[in-house]
């Protein structure tokens, strides 16, 4: 039943990622490539999130503490060394992790709101950590010196890494949703104690689903600094990332990777016609709106329902007919 | 195989152990009996690692497991098989089965443990794609046991596996946990239905209000007065 319910997934994948690499052969308008960029950084993120926000329920706030971070590294790493984006975004992808490492296990101890506001602090702290690290300066913010002409500042080129970027987090989803992990990461979620006691090292299987949520993150961090031209706290540790990445998550559906893929598609697009039509404060009051609406009305999500309609209008034989599969 | 000595525990204030002391020998069945409270279901999450013992000592085959995760006392061939069957409903039956079993063993030795299992409990075998929210509670209660098989139990600890079964399903229960038994795993088996119990195992204790007050040959136990008024009805 968990398993069945994701083999759809694999072609829808393949389709997905295809159609947004073509978007630069169609328009390299600034617009749409930013557009397209923000979309797919947030899906990224959101589906790197889920892994334990969704398949563990571990909701961490502070997911945007690993984008910084490795928005930070890969920028850094520029201005010092000459590094470019190909090699530095990989690297802020193991800062982050490792970062996941050192706080996640003191933190995963912690479940529900708790784990949620010492998620929601942590990532206050890494940025006031980062921005106050002697020598980087980078409180004022860190600008990418590297001339614009140059191929890596081509804003096509960075939208396709962080296609890329997105098509590497789906398959580590894939892959954790088909694994034994992924089934004991469901466990832990419907019930922690008794997950052990069927011999899952929960504090191993937790840990080590933020580390990957988190380098992915910072992964999708490198390229995204490249993408803006410089760093500063305000974008790169924002708060209101965090919870974006949250709501999308919830807003589609936390089972598998499409769920949170479709909510930041939908977010977006919202988003972008609100802003269009009525500024940004009107969108930010639409956050809040979608966010009750999903709590109340759709619970578990967008896909869920719509797999549900789905499934109920297969002819009433076929139904009683099939063995599994009925649950959504 | 299992030995408990002097083990206390309590939930902030309230002490619910106080120095629990019980053996566990090889092939036996031992049935913990105790009225609502007791903590008899305390004493099983101690000994099998969900909780830490306060003070006492805990020794499995030989080995200090005091305090030890679950998740490794379960790799030592201790399987807990909680109160509640405490099931994933979404899961089906063959999802419950793999979760219960030892990540490192090869497909062979897995076709065989499952061979195992549906000898015990055949209906599982036809039930394999079945979500086990859908099914009845006797069956939860096999899917149940049946997880904790796949582990292989050198020591099974199952908690309540009759409670709120009907009276002919709970007697198909015990008459299976024998045959488990019968084919080498040892068993703590805690229950309220005293008097079933005591027809398969071979010793019992007895607790109370955290203490063991009793204990001794299932024959013996069913002849003390206290056990007849108190637990046996009769």
């Amino acid at each position: 039943m968990i398993r069945e319910r994701l083999h759809t997934s694999d072609r829808l994948a393949v389709v997905v990622v295809a159609t947004l690499l073509s978007v630069p052969l169609l328009t390299q308008d600034q617009y749409y490539l930013s557009f397209f960029m923000l979309m797919v950084m947030y899906a990224s993120l959101s589906i790197g999130w889920n892994i334990l926000g969704g398949y563990a329920g571990y909701e961490s706030f502070g997911h945007v503490a690993f984008l910084g971070v490795g928005g930070y590294t890969s920028v850094w790493l520029f201005v010092e060394f000459g590094l470019e984006p190909f090699l530095t975004a990989p690297i802020g992808a193991l800062v982050a992790g490792f970062v996941a490492l050192v706080v996640g296990y003191p933190a995963l101890r912690l479940k529900g709101p708790y784990f949620a506001l010492v998620t929601l602090i942590i990532a206050l702290a890494v940025q006031v950590f980062v921005t106050n690290l002697p020598g980087l300066d980078a409180s004022q913010g860190i600008f990418l010196s590297a001339p614009l002409d140059s191929p890596v500042r081509s804003q096509a080129l960075l939208y396709l890494l962080m296609v890329g970027v997105l098509a590497v987090t789906i398959f580590v989803a894939r892959c954790v949703e088909r694994s034994k992990y992924g089934v004991g990461l469901y466990a832990i979620r419907e019930d922690e104690e008794v997950a052990s006691t069927q011999g899952i090292n929960t504090t191993k299987l937790k840990v080590g689903a933020f580390v990957v949520s988190a380098a992915l993150a910072g992964l999708a961090g490198g390229i995204y600094a490249w993408f803006l031209g410089f760093v500063t706290p305000s974008p790169m540790f924002d708060v209101q990332i965090s919870i974006l990445v949250v709501l999308i998550a919830l807003l589609g559906g936390t089972q598998s990777w499409i769920g949170p893929f479709i909510g930041a598609v939908l977010l977006r697009v919202v988003d972008e016609i609100l802003v269009l039509q009525f500024g940004g404060q009107a969108a930010q009051i639409m956050y809040g709106l979608v966010l009750v609406v999903v709590i109340l009305y759709l619970p578990y999500g967008i896909l869920p329902k719509l797999q549900q309609i789905a499934r109920n209008r297969v002819p009433r034989r076929v139904r009683t007919l099939g063995t599994g599969g009925e649950s959504g | 195989m299992l030995e408990v000595d002097g083990v206390g525990f309590a939930y902030g204030r309230a002490h619910v152990l106080n120095e629990v002391s019980l053996s566990v020998g090889p092939g036996e069945i031992v049935a913990l009996l105790g009225s609502n409270g007791a903590g008899k279901t305390t004493l099983l999450e101690n000994v099998s690692g969900l909780l830490t013992p306060d003070n006492g000592s805990v020794q499995f085959e030989d080995e200090d497991i005091t305090g030890m995760a679950a998740h490794q006392t379960w790799n030592r061939g201790l399987v807990h098989v909680p109160e509640d069957r405490k099931l994933f409903p979404d899961m089906s039956v063959d999802e419950t089965l793999d979760i219960g079993t030892p990540r490192d063993i090869s497909d062979e030795q897995q076709a065989s443990l499952r061979r195992r299992v549906f000898d015990i409990f055949p209906i599982l075998e036809e039930r394999l794609g079945q979500r086990v929210g859908q099914m009845s509670g006797g069956q939860q209660q096999m899917v149940s046991m049946s997880r904790g098989l796949m582990a292989e139990p050198d020591l099974l600890l199952l908690d309540e596996p009759t409670l709120g079964l009907a009276p002919d399903l709970a007697d198909d229960i015990l008459d299976t946990i024998a045959q488990i038994n019968n084919e080498g795993t040892t068993i703590l088996l805690v229950s309220q239905q005293a008097l079933d119990a005591l027809d398969i195992a071979d010793r019992a204790y007895v607790l109370e209000n955290g203490r063991i007050t009793l204990s001794g040959t299932a024959a013996e136990l069913r002849q003390t007065d206290e056990v007849r008024q108190a637990y046996l009805g009769l």
